[in-house]
């Protein structure tokens, strides 16, 4: 089976899923253009998951994911994570009231659109800080934490588990780094199992509460950058997409310049 | 060379600006659609809207909505083209951003996964 021309997602079952009766290759081999074998599958078709049924994953299946984290590779193997299981939406609803009020506080501070005056005097003041703070306030969280200030987009989108993935800021070279490369495993096995993730920075938003950096022991040397909400998908929700065709650099044998491949056509 | 031009380096676009920040282009195909609004829960940047229907006609398709005039959030996540129980949307245009945010290594252009 091949991707092409596929406008339809897994869950119309017309077709971009191998749930009915396709063939999957075969692990651990390689033959050019040959279908996607389960791992690639779960790869390609993996979506961020936004809509949650109530009830949680079983126990024994978020220590299942879990697990696929606690063997994912890691700088000098330094694991520099700690993982906390939130299983509890009190808690997640008392979370994400408090991510609203800090999303509120911010944008009071520098949302110039509010008002006529704010966007004539405010304006240079609020580009020069998301120039000083460009990842957090790259244009694309900046409207989600405008959205959400505006109570019109949920925080943690109803998930009935929270897996915070704490950084041990002493590990081997990129702790951050190795925190993604063990949530990614962990978004992986879930979707692999039929359950659906997304990953949520926006518990940032969270830590600037002393509170909440103490009910979760989030002090030194740890630092709390990203959660993944992991749940049963409301509907099926995983499927094929397209993506930005990648410009890359090869340098060939025998060749000391590179040529440009579009990676993706 | 330089990636980026010296002035890029410490200018970031107008987010208000479409000229600036370009948003992400859907198309709704309207034999497909059946008006589920299963793609106005699911975009995550609270992006599509569908309108109630005028009294004697179709349902009208859903379609992007501004926040700002011109700019209307889509990323094209394909979030919305996954979800859509009949395949009915499809991700026509990009999200890109200009000044800081210049995309340097990534076409305009969007396609499936290759199998090579």
């Amino acid at each position: 089976m091949s991707y092409e021309g596929k406008d339809l997602p897994a869950s119309s079952g017309k077709g971009g899923c191998v749930e009915k009766a396709e063939v999957l290759s075969p692990l651990g081999t390689y033959t050019e253009k040959m279908p996607p074998n389960a791992v690639e599958k779960v790869i390609f078709e993996r979506r961020s998951i936004r809509a949650f049924k109530k009830e949680p994953l079983p126990d024994s299946m978020i220590r299942r994911i879990l697990e696929a984290g606690r063997f994912a590779p890691s700088a000098g193997n330094s694991q520099p994570w700690k993982f906390v299981v939130v299983n509890n939406p009190e808690i997640i609803g008392e979370l994400e009231e408090d991510a609203k009020r800090m999303a509120r506080l911010l944008m009071w501070f520098i949302d110039p659109t509010r008002t006529a005056m704010r966007r004539k005097f405010l304006t240079p003041f609020t580009r020069a800080i998301i120039r000083m703070r460009p990842n957090e306030l790259h244009p694309v969280p900046f409207s989600l934490i405008k959205l959400i200030a505006d109570g019109k987009a949920p925080v943690f989108h109803g998930a009935p588990t929270l897996i915070l993935l704490l950084e041990d800021r002493r590990g081997v070279s990129c702790p951050p780094l190795d925190i993604g490369i063990c949530g990614q495993n962990m978004v992986l096995a879930a979707h692999s199992m039929g359950a659906g993730t997304c990953w949520l920075g926006m518990i940032k938003l969270c830590m600037y509460y002393p509170k909440w950096r103490k009910f979760f022991g989030v002090k030194y040397p740890y630092h709390l950058n990203d959660c993944l909400a992991v749940g049963w998908q409301k509907g099926k929700l995983d499927g094929v997409v397209k993506r930005e065709v990648q410009l890359v650099n090869w340098y060939d044998r025998g060749s000391r310049t590179p040529r440009v491949e579009r990676q993706g056509e | 060379m330089a990636y980026l031009k010296f002035s890029d380096m410490f200018i970031v676009p107008d987010y208000t600006d479409p000229s600036q920040m370009v948003s992400g282009v859907l198309d709704f195909d309207d034999e497909k659609c059946v008006r589920c609004r299963l793609c106005t829960t699911i975009c995550p940047a609270r992006s599509i809207a569908m309108d109630n229907a005028v009294k004697g006609k179709k349902k009208p398709l859903p379609h992007l909505q501004d926040i700002v005039e011109g700019v209307s959030g889509c990323v094209a996540c394909g979030c919305c083209c996954a979800a859509c129980p009949e395949g009915a949307i499809s991700v026509t245009g990009g999200f890109y951003a200009t000044r800081y945010y210049t995309r340097l290594h990534q076409a305009r252009e969007l396609s499936f996964p290759m199998m090579y």
